[in-house]
């Protein structure tokens, strides 16, 4: 290793452009070299998406890099046993004879049945080739991520509903008001993480009112507007009241809106379904101009009605929205009020200020066009997804932002990938919007038309969730439940890359029985983690300022690199700074050369063209075998030119392309297709799920699919009389996210420092009441027996009826003495079991109650009890 | 010419990637940061307030920690910087009670970030450290010297600090603090910190 000696002359002196990789949103940053040693990280001031900005972490990055406890060599499995605190026994072996048996597993599963490989990373870059190798393999079972079991599942179908795009985002430019759901969405976290954190900045400093509706007083709640405590897994009752209001108590909605964009005029008969045309089978509307129904597409979208009520040949008929509105009269302010515990009046004034800021009839001339403006936005994330009915809370939020007409208009909500220079949505079946981004490939499957349910395959389960966009949270299940589910197969090896799925995901204890279950797992990492303890394999990867990974920011494909109304259309790569330690690789050039022993190279190829979405001539021939570094240069000339290859990239680090259009951002008044606001799809789709497990005896709740979205308790929720009285929440930290982080020394000093990082936030008015004070030592006890004990913090910042707990903390494997035990591993607490999965959307519920306890005992060591 | 800072409170949101940044700029060793946040709550329940409020070196006016050191290691630049020589710093620490703002720091002895190995990056960055001496930020002089801006400032993502001249009156720090009711901390000290505070 290259070290710089006290006096030495200074021989080198130079920035390289890269990309960091601390987090999933891949800033562009510049990296200081002087003499062979990384001395700096920062921002490039023009460069997308951050612009010349970096977090904590991002600066901090230097330190992973140089962590001494890193991985260097391969090492294979010498105990036999495996388990959580079971010493692997680790030996150190050459990259040939590591390879060779990764092949022969390999060969051998593949004999038995290909569809036994499982595959899971994080590796947002790397996946494109992984799952060009699955394909080439012949499995379905890559995982893309360690997460997804809390995020996204009700987020993307409902993003997908919207506008087309697997996410959407408030356009942050032209907001005016801006109501956040359980997110830290613009405060350095979540997606563009810096980008959005200036924009969110200055929306501030403009005077964007700023709503943040959480169960903590968190990082965005402190620099809101206001912070309107909820009583945890309640948004959905929340935001339907706020809807009651809007619709049935001030008439603040957009008629003409949900006229043309929706399907709110399509007619329903009393069984819920659309009326059809005999004939043609397309859904009737009512044309009130003619007092006569019509074919959806034959009437001009004006004219509908959208409420009232029809008689059509003897038949009842009533438009959508007439339902619709109907349905929220159930959610008063009074009611939603006893559930979410937010007072009746303050639900009636935010409904009134977010409708008044949505600034109905109000239009904009932008670039030629005119578009309606509506500067009023309602976002949300894992806050209210991570629960039992995380689908109805998605979409009920989802839903008040259509109420108001702000889909892909300005100062509303936002697609994040779904029109650009290349694609956008297109009109399918029933003239419902449907997305025509062909990166959904296997990746993101898109709800609408839902996906017919037939026998599963993959592990995840995928095939019985038609309106889901993944499963990722079922596959364990899918491990271990693969007798119950008739799975024609088992899994037989997993490889694994920069996921730490132990921490991550779910409940340790069942995630350890699911890897248990998996003869042979690979993992390529560079530290060790609670993840890498289970594998046989565990061969050393690069960091990524070792790597070259091109393509990193993707707006096209990766919803977090979104690209802002009027920004440029930009991309980035990842490059090698200096030399890996010891003998590690980049795990991606390793995939390749498996690829090459196992002799499925030119399969591999022919499903990357697909996958990474090459065009000619840049597509790889798979007669061919090429080198990293060109599939690298191809994939950068097809996306960004052929003047923009690897060579660009090396000497710029990033591409600034053409800017996004008004059109392009704003693409509403161009879509034909319709937003169902109401989900007549979900009946049928949840008919042929009730008719596949009830043939095959899988004991599955299919209550969900239901046209309404109505606000639905999670199996926590009536505990509330029992002594399990206190919900933990879990808060994302700025400088800590991503486990991988908590390896890093300067990033644990900031958390330290920080004082509120480790101890357990505590209500001080519920402290009291418990007889617990600032500092003292507390046992936490779920139904489920669940045990973990912390220091309790007192704070006026949290909901009464809950606990905080941050992060992802409480590392049991860590090289960072300083880590480890330290604070309260969040996912330990939660069950993981299938009756805890919202059958819809997959997410698992991460609502859970504990009773909570002073320690008067002496200190029993680690925090785990 | 009097180098100022202006830091808004409305617009931090707590982030510490100045604290971080801080410190690879500096290369300051395991234990010392020469810029860290501190959150405030006021209020009760619902009606609270949390406020981030990053501190570091207030460069004062008039230093305290200047007139109590013993051998001129703190020294006030032409530019309004309060600085240290470390050749000169005999280590004593008067400086230290003096701060009001307790923004001075003593390495005791060389450590580094991972127990019993130095990082290249230690072994280059620490050659600016020695043990036994107080150490401070220093508005990140040798960027100034090279035409930038505090690394802290360059970096702050919610654009919440502003660098420039106190002692021009239309400067955008002079500005700021006359427009948007800019304060020091603890003024009844009689300091007169270069640092300015923009309320929440």
């Amino acid at each position: 290793m290259i070290t710089v000696q006290p006096g030495e002359a200074v021989w080198e002196d130079t920035w390289i452009p890269t990309a960091c990789d601390m987090c999933y949103n891949a800033c562009t940053v510049r990296v200081r070299r002087t003499n062979g040693v990384v001395v700096k990280i920062e921002g490039i001031p023009d460069a997308p998406p951050n612009y010349g900005k970096v977090c904590a972490k991002g600066n901090a990055g230097l330190m992973n890099l140089y962590n001494p406890h890193r991985i260097k060599t391969p090492l294979v499995r010498a105990n036999p046993e495996k388990g959580i605190g079971i010493d692997p026994r680790w030996k150190p072996i050459s990259w040939g004879e590591a390879l060779d048996l990764m092949t022969a597993k390999l060969r051998a599963a593949h004999a038995k049945d290909p569809r036994s490989l499982v595959a899971a990373t994080f590796d947002r870059y790397g996946h494109f080739v992984l799952r060009s190798f699955l394909t080439a393999f012949g499995s379905p079972n890559l995982t893309t991520v360690s997460a997804g079991f809390f995020c996204g599942n009700g987020v993307h179908p409902v993003a997908y509903t919207l506008t087309g795009s697997n996410d959407v985002h408030p356009d942050l430019k032209l907001c005016n008001y801006l109501l956040m759901f359980g997110t830290s969405y613009g405060f350095v976290a979540q997606m563009n993480a810096m980008g959005l954190t200036q924009e969110m900045a200055e929306a501030r400093r403009r005077g964007m009112k700023l709503v943040v509706v959480d169960p903590v007083c968190t990082y965005a709640a402190s620099q809101a507007t206001e912070w309107v405590p909820i009583r945890p897994g309640t948004d959905a009752a929340l935001a339907l009241s706020l809807m009651d209001v809007l619709v049935n108590e001030l008439g603040l909605y957009d008629r003409e809106f949900l006229r043309r964009y929706t399907n709110g005029t399509y007619l329903l008969g009393s069984d819920g379904h659309y009326l059809r045309d005999p004939k043609s089978q397309k859904p009737l509307i009512w044309d009130a101009r003619q007092n006569r129904a019509g074919t959806f597409d034959a009437i001009d979208r004006t004219d509908a009605a959208l409420e009232g009520s029809f008689q059509l040949e003897g038949i009842e008929a009533k438009p959508a929205f007439q339902l619709f509105k109907e349905h929220l009269s159930a959610y008063t302010p009074e009611r939603a009020s006893a559930i979410t515990t937010i007072p009746a009046e303050t639900i009636r004034r935010v409904a009134r200020e977010f409708g008044e800021a949505a600034g109905l009839g109000a239009t904009l001339q932008l670039e030629g066009h005119t578009f309606p403006y509506r500067p009023a936005a309602a976002c949300w994330y894992r806050g209210i997804s991570a629960h039992k009915h995380g689908m109805m809370n998605g979409m009920s939020v989802g839903q008040l932002n259509v109420i108001v007409g702000n889909i892909d208009m300005p100062g509303g909500m936002l697609n994040a990938t779904a029109a650009g220079p290349f694609w956008g949505p297109r009109e399918g079946a029933d003239g419902l919007l449907v997305s025509g981004n062909p990166f959904t490939y296997r990746h993101m499957r898109t709800p609408i038309p839902p996906r017919p349910v037939r026998r599963p395959e993959t592990l995840e389960l995928v095939e019985l969730f038609p309106v889901s966009v993944y499963a990722r949270a079922m596959l364990w299940l899918g491990i271990l439940h693969a007798e119950q589910f008739r799975l024609p197969y088992r899994a037989e090896v997993l490889i694994q890359c920069r996921t730490n799925m132990m921490a991550a995901s779910g409940n340790p204890e069942i995630m350890a029985a699911a890897l248990k279950r998996i003869p042979f797992m690979v993992s390529f990492a560079d530290h060790h983690d609670e993840t890498t303890e289970f594998a046989d394999l565990l061969l050393p990867d690069t960091h990524a300022l070792e790597r070259l990974m091109p393509i990193t920011y993707n707006p096209y494909y990766h919803y977090n690199n979104a690209t802002l109304p009027g920004e440029a259309w930009s991309f980035n790569f990842q490059q090698p700074v200096v030399e890996p330690m010891g003998e590690a690789r980049n795990w991606i050039e390793v995939i390749h050369e498996v690829g090459g022993r196992l002799g499925i190279l030119n399969d591999l190829y022919t499903a990357f063209n697909e996958i990474a979405h090459l065009e000619d001539p840049y597509r790889l021939d798979p007669a061919r075998k090429y080198t990293w570094e060109e599939i690298c240069d191809r994939w950068a000339r097809s996306y960004c030119g052929d003047e923009h290859g690897l060579a660009y990239f090396r000497k710029n680090g990033y591409y600034k392309g053409e800017k996004r259009t008004a059109a392009q951002s704003y693409p509403r008044i161009f879509n034909t297709g319709r937003i169902p606001l109401y989900l007549e799809h979900f009946i049928g789709a949840g008919e042929d799920v009730k008719r596949f497990t009830e043939s095959e005896g899988i004991p599955w709740d299919t209550s969900g699919y239901v046209p309404l979205v109505d606000w639905r308790p999670c199996p926590a929720h009536p505990e509330r009389a029992s002594e399990f009285d206190l919900f933990v929440v879990n808060q994302k930290l700025p400088f800590l996210t991503f486990s991988f982080t908590s390896e890093n020394p300067w990033l644990t000093e900031l958390a330290e420092r920080n004082g509120k990082v480790f101890p357990v936030g505590i209500n001080a008015e519920t402290a009291r009441k418990k007889g617990i004070a600032d500092g003292d030592e507390i046992d936490l006890e779920t139904a489920g027996g669940r045990k973990a004990r912390a220091v309790a913090r007192l704070s006026q910042g949290i909901h009464p009826e809950c606990l905080a707990v941050p992060g992802i903390l409480g590392r049991w494997v860590t090289a960072n003495e300083r880590m480890k035990h330290k604070g309260i591993h969040f996912n330990s607490l939660l069950e993981y079991t299938l009756d805890r999965l919202d059958t819809l959307s997959a997410a698992v519920d991460q609502c859970v109650k504990v009773k909570v306890s002073p320690v008067h005992t002496e200190k029993e060591g680690g925090s785990h009890a | 010419m009097r180098y100022g800072m202006v830091i808004d409170l409305k617009k931090c949101i707590g982030c510490t990637g100045c604290a971080l940044v801080c410190k690879t700029e500096n290369a300051t060793p395991p234990g010392i940061l020469w810029l860290r946040v501190v959150k405030q709550e006021s209020g009760k329940y619902p009606q609270v307030r949390r406020v981030s409020v990053p501190l570091q070196c207030m460069h004062c006016a008039e230093p305290p920690c200047l007139e109590v050191c013993p051998t001129g290691a703190t020294f006030q630049h032409p530019n309004g910087i309060v600085d240290i020589d470390a050749e000169q710093c005999v280590g004593c620490r008067y400086c230290m009670m003096a701060c009001p703002y307790d923004q001075r720091f003593f390495l005791s002895a060389e450590r580094t970030y991972f127990p019993g190995h130095t990082t290249p990056f230690e072994q280059a960055g620490y050659q600016r450290h020695q043990a036994g001496v107080v150490s401070k930020c220093n508005f990140c002089t040798p960027r100034l010297n090279r035409g930038l801006e505090p690394a802290c400032v360059a970096n702050c993502m919610s654009r919440a600090r502003t660098f420039g001249d106190l002692d021009e009156p239309n400067s955008e720090v002079s500005k700021l603090i006359r427009d948007r009711g800019g304060y020091q901390l603890y003024p009844e000290l009689g300091t007169n910190p270069s640092i300015y505070y923009l309320p929440p």
